[in-house]
């Protein structure tokens, strides 16, 4: 009987079946990258593979430090890496790596990859595979991948240092643990010790690594409070910041991705309740035959049962094995630059759950959903007869309705849970897609909204002259171009180098990075704050939100602050939002007892016309060949393309896998109202109304019911998504696109129609004469 | 001279069951006359239940001709036979078929919207409701009226766009008696009136109702019989009269 059940419906259980298997792939993969890519880095990222601290210091700490070491931890090891903080050398591929887009570059002595104080490996190489190598030899280097695929240096190339005849051959291309992700801070290349006399010109740091049995906060605590004018570290890194800075991606995705799976496996066991009750309603009087020629409810609850069993458990294992190739494609997304995802023993606990819990869940909806059953008895069955109980009667919300889009809208509200049901799969999937498409929009886009990302003026161009504050013939030939608007002067692009501290241990600042202008004047930086407005004089001070966030400062509190040797009272005017955090912005006059190489280095240009960028970049290039022209898209790039390489694809298949489960649903959805409504159909036709009529009524109230879903998706996305995106990353940066959101709603709402309008193309072939008996 | 409502030539109908034909409806040349009371009877799959789907144009012969009101309908498009349908004729089933979906009111104007305007179509489902004693049933779901008022909306339905033709399936195949008699007596109140009605039934007291009775057989009219206006209390006479009738043609 079940069989015949099976076979009746057998469209419907497929659609059905094919819902639960996407869910079931979807929660499958999601765990399994969740677990492997923890399990992975856990395993990269370990203690025993790597140091616990890592400074990128000035020359001579390595020694001040070791000398005290031993007496904060006499287990602790502290290993240096020399190395060059490239800055006014001119290396060339193609463009000027440094001072055209990787900043800060470090050039770090590399004798073996196997012995450094973190993972590394060598991903590809110009020698024999039978060749023992440990580093790059004479005049080579090393690049990291991440590098080498943002700006395609490929093995092979060459790095010409400008103003000599000597250039660098790349001879390898590895993956470090300093470098698993673009929104780590810097770069290394890797050279010969043989040819450290090459980068003399260059300001000397020792890249410092401390192992310690000590916790690393406490560690990094103790460092810092070493720390005098001549022996710091200008960037520090802990193993655990490495790792979280390498999982954000994975965690990000992972998360989205199971909340996702989650809730399409509410929705789908919502449907399949809906779809059973449904069933139940128009069998009512098949089942009071059943009874009264004496089948149990237990027996009768079999075949429907059996019929729903037999297809959730076959689409929620096919589903769950599926999820595991959809696992290793987006897990070599996300660990491009770590290693190669692969599938472990872990996984299978995972995979377990996922196809034991789903199909528990299923059973225990099913057995609820089939409980009704025993209600009903012969008699009640043979009242309600064919077509449904009474309970299910609304009166029509338009009086009189006769239109087909009049009496679409009746339909939907005399159906409500049906159109509860495709409201929900169409706002749930619209909104999913909405906030990544907006996300991946925003990160691509972040030149064009970095003052949120980091804080930084929208100047067009910032000028500067390398390791000197603005000199006169940069600032007479800004004041006298005609392509210049306005101007301010500051930090530019960068950072100070100053120091900064703060008595407050709340407020930690020891590796702020200090922004300075002349004015923050919205008109010429396009800088709006979150709360409060930007310093005006040299008494005043702002903070990015996450430094204050832990603190009990606020807006008004006046804070004591430690420059280099000075401390001095700030009155907070401010907060920020910035993926640099800590950030501290002053005025220039703040910072004017300091020398003005440390803060006065950039003009930040405003050009009359946009249009003008490349003619007065030409200008200036050809003036002064030796300066700097930067822009912020140079300082978004790096962050931008590695997280695009994982964005673009992850967002495409969360899309793709959300458009077949609304789509599916919504066949569903319609299949099971055609069915139920054939009758109705086939008494319309033989009453005259044409099959366009019919059709219109479908399409009208699927339509409807797809924009009412779509609107809400789109308030959502207004009331919720900045805010998550504020709380995970805590910039304020979420843009919403509307050419690109209307067009995926427009896609999304066509394709829609569209499907309603295939599917509805059944209704041409009911026959009145089904209605004679 | 009574005027041809229905003519059908050479009208056949056959279905394929399996791998053999199955021949219904055999070379039928019929006229049907306005104002008539038409019951076409006949045994268990002579082809009664199909000449009517063929002559209402629920249902395309296999060749042969139908022509409903001097048109004809065999060769119509879907889209003009919808229009035709909804202008010209209307239905009453044995099951009914009430959209389940709208009360008794909606039931009616629903399918009588688009022949007048909304006003007149309202007023006149008020007044056949009244009419048919369903007046405090309007509001009412089909699920919660007795058979015999689900029936009596349906021809409440039939009339209201005023369709020259009331085709009838077996309409008191599902009730009892005395609501299938309720049923006749609205039909037959019709026809007095001068509506034009075809029925199929297998139930001698529908049958007494005609006013020209066909039977079928074997997917022919094996005979006809023509029958005067229906009175109450003739029903005795004309029961026998149907009765002997239908004994000579071995029903």
């Amino acid at each position: 009987m079940w069989i015949k059940k099976l076979k009746n419906k057998k469209i419907q259980f497929v659609v059905l079946g094919l819902i639960l298997a996407f869910a079931a792939m979807l929660l499958t993969a999601c765990l399994s990258i969740s677990v492997e890519v923890e399990q992975y880095t856990n395993e990269r990222f370990s203690r025993e593979q790597n140091a616990d601290l890592f400074l990128y210091a000035t020359k001579g700490t390595e020694e001040y430090l070791a000398s005290k070491l031993k007496d904060y931890d006499e287990d602790a090891t502290l290993e240096t890496i020399p190395g060059y903080v490239i800055d006014t050398m001119d290396l060339y591929h193609g463009k000027n790596l440094v001072s055209d887009y990787i900043t800060p570059l470090f050039s770090l002595v590399l004798r073996d990859y196997h012995t450094m104080p973190y993972q590394m490996d060598l991903t590809d190489s110009s020698y024999d595979s039978d060749e023992m190598i440990t580093g790059p030899k004479q005049g080579e280097v090393w690049v990291q991948k991440i590098i080498a695929d943002q700006h395609s240096i490929k093995l092979g190339d060459t790095f010409e240092v400008k103003g000599t005849d000597f250039s660098f051959t790349v001879s390898g291309i590895v993956n470090d643990n300093t470098k698993a992700v673009s929104i780590s801070t810097g770069a290394f290349v890797y050279y010969n010790p043989e040819d450290s006399t090459l980068f003399s010109s260059q300001k000397p740091f020792s890249f410092i690594s401390i192992t310690s049995q000590k916790d690393t906060t406490e560690l990094t605590e103790w460092v810092e409070e070493q720390y005098t004018n001549d022996y710091y570290a200008m960037l520090y890194s802990t193993l655990t910041d490495l790792k979280n800075s390498a999982n954000l991606m994975t965690s990000l995705v992972a998360k989205i991705g199971s909340l996702s799976a989650g809730f399409m496996f509410l929705i789908t066991i919502v449907i399949i309740l809906f779809f059973i009750r449904n069933t139940i309603l128009n069998e009512y009087g098949t089942i009071g035959t059943y009874k009264s020629v004496g089948f149990s409810t237990t027996e009768i609850m079999g075949f429907y049962m059996k019929a729903y069993l037999l297809v959730g458990i076959i689409s929620i294992i096919i589903g769950a094995l599926l999820g595991l190739p959809v696992s290793i494609f987006i897990g070599n997304i996300v660990m491009e630059y770590m290693g190669t995802f692969h599938l472990s023993t872990a996984t299978i606990p995972r995979l377990c759950f996922v196809i034991l819990f789903t199909i528990l869940l299923l059973i225990l909806s099913i057995y609820l959903a089939l409980k009704r059953i025993q209600k009903i008895s012969p008699v009640d069955a043979f009242h309600v007869g064919t077509t449904s109980s009474k309970s299910k009667l609304k009166k029509s919300l338009i009086k009189g309705a006769h239109t087909s889009l009049s009496m679409a809208i009746n339909d939907m509200w005399k159906y409500r849970n049906r159109s509860v049901l495709v409201i929900l799969v169409v706002t749930f999937s619209l909104y999913i897609g909405t906030m990544l498409i907006n996300m991946t929009h925003v990160f691509d886009h972040m030149e064009n909204n970095a003052t949120a990302w980091v804080a930084l003026p929208a100047c067009d161009a910032f000028l500067s002259k390398p390791n000197s504050s603005i000199p006169d013939d940069l600032l007479s030939y800004v004041e006298n171009s005609p392509y210049v608007e306005s101007y301010i002067t500051g930090t530019g692009l960068f950072y100070s180098d100053l120091r900064i501290s703060s008595a407050d241990p709340l407020v930690d600042l020891e590796y702020a990075n200090i922004m300075s202008y002349n004015t923050y004047d919205s008109s010429l930086t396009n800088i709006v704050y979150a709360q409060g407005r930007p310093p005006k004089n040299d008494s005043e001070v702002a903070f990015d939100y996450k430094t204050l966030q832990e603190s009990n400062y606020t807006i008004g509190d006046t804070i004591t602050l430690s420059l280099g040797a000075e401390s001095k009272t700030y009155l907070i005017t401010g907060i920020f939002h910035s993926m640099m955090s800590p950030s501290v912005a002053f005025v220039n006059d703040a910072l004017a007892t300091y020398p003005k190489e440390s803060y006065d280095t950039t003009i930040g240009v405003n050009l009359k016309h946009t249009s003008d960028k490349a003619a007065f970049e030409a200008d200036f290039r050809k003036q002064f060949p030796t300066y700097r022209y930067g822009t912020l898209k140079d300082i978004v790039d790096n962050i931008k393309q590695s997280i695009m390489s994982i964005m673009i694809p992850i967002t495409m298949i969360i899309i793709g896998i959300f458009c077949c489960f609304t789509l599916l649903n919504i066949i569903n959805l319609i299949l099971m109202n055609q069915s139920e409504q054939k009758r109705n159909f086939g008494i319309m036709k033989a009453f005259g109304f044409t099959n366009s009529y019919i059709i219109r009524r479908n399409v009208y109230r699927i339509a409807i019911l797809s924009a009412i879903g779509a609107s809400l998706a789109l308030l959502l996305n207004h009331i919720v998504n900045a805010k998550i995106f504020c709380a995970v990353l805590t910039v304020d940066a979420y843009q919403t696109n509307w050419w690109l959101t209307g067009t995926y709603y427009g896609i999304a709402l066509t394709v829609i129609v569209l499907v309603t309008l295939l599917l509805s193309r059944s209704i041409r072939r009911i026959s009145p004469k089904e209605l004679m008996e | 001279m009574k005027n041809t409502i229905i003519e059908t030539k050479q009208l056949c109908k056959s279905y394929i069951l399996g791998k053999t034909g199955m021949h219904v409806l055999k070379n039928i040349n019929l006229e049907i006359y306005e104002g008539d009371f038409t019951v076409i009877m006949g045994s268990s799959g002579g082809g009664k239940s199909t000449l009517l789907y063929s002559i209402s144009s629920m249902d395309r012969p296999t060749s042969g001709s139908v022509k409903i009101l001097g048109r004809d309908v065999t060769t119509m498009s879907e889209k003009e036979l919808s229009k035709f349908r909804k202008s010209e004729i209307s239905f009453v089933f044995q099951s009914m078929n009430l959209l389940h979906d709208l009360t008794a009111l909606e039931n009616i104007t629903y399918i009588g919207y688009g022949t007048d305007t909304k006003e007149n179509i309202n007023k006149k489902a008020l007044t056949l409701l009244e009419q048919f004693g369903l007046s405090e049933e309007k509001d009412k779901y089909p699920s919660e009226l007795s058979g015999g008022q689900q029936q009596r909306v349906a021809i409440c339905r039939a009339l209201i766009g005023g369709s020259k033709i009331i085709y009838g399936d077996e309409p008191t195949g599902a009730l009892n008696s005395t609501t299938g008699r309720q049923v006749l007596d609205c039909l037959t109140s019709l026809n007095e009136q001068g509506q034009s009605i075809v029925m199929v039934t297998h139930d001698l007291k529908a049958a007494v109702r005609a006013t020209r009775l066909l039977y079928m057989a074997d997917g022919h009219i094996m005979a006809e019989r023509t029958l005067g206006p229906y009175r109450a209390e003739e029903e005795g006479e004309r029961k026998a009269v149907v009765y002997d009738f239908l004994k000579e043609l071995g029903w």
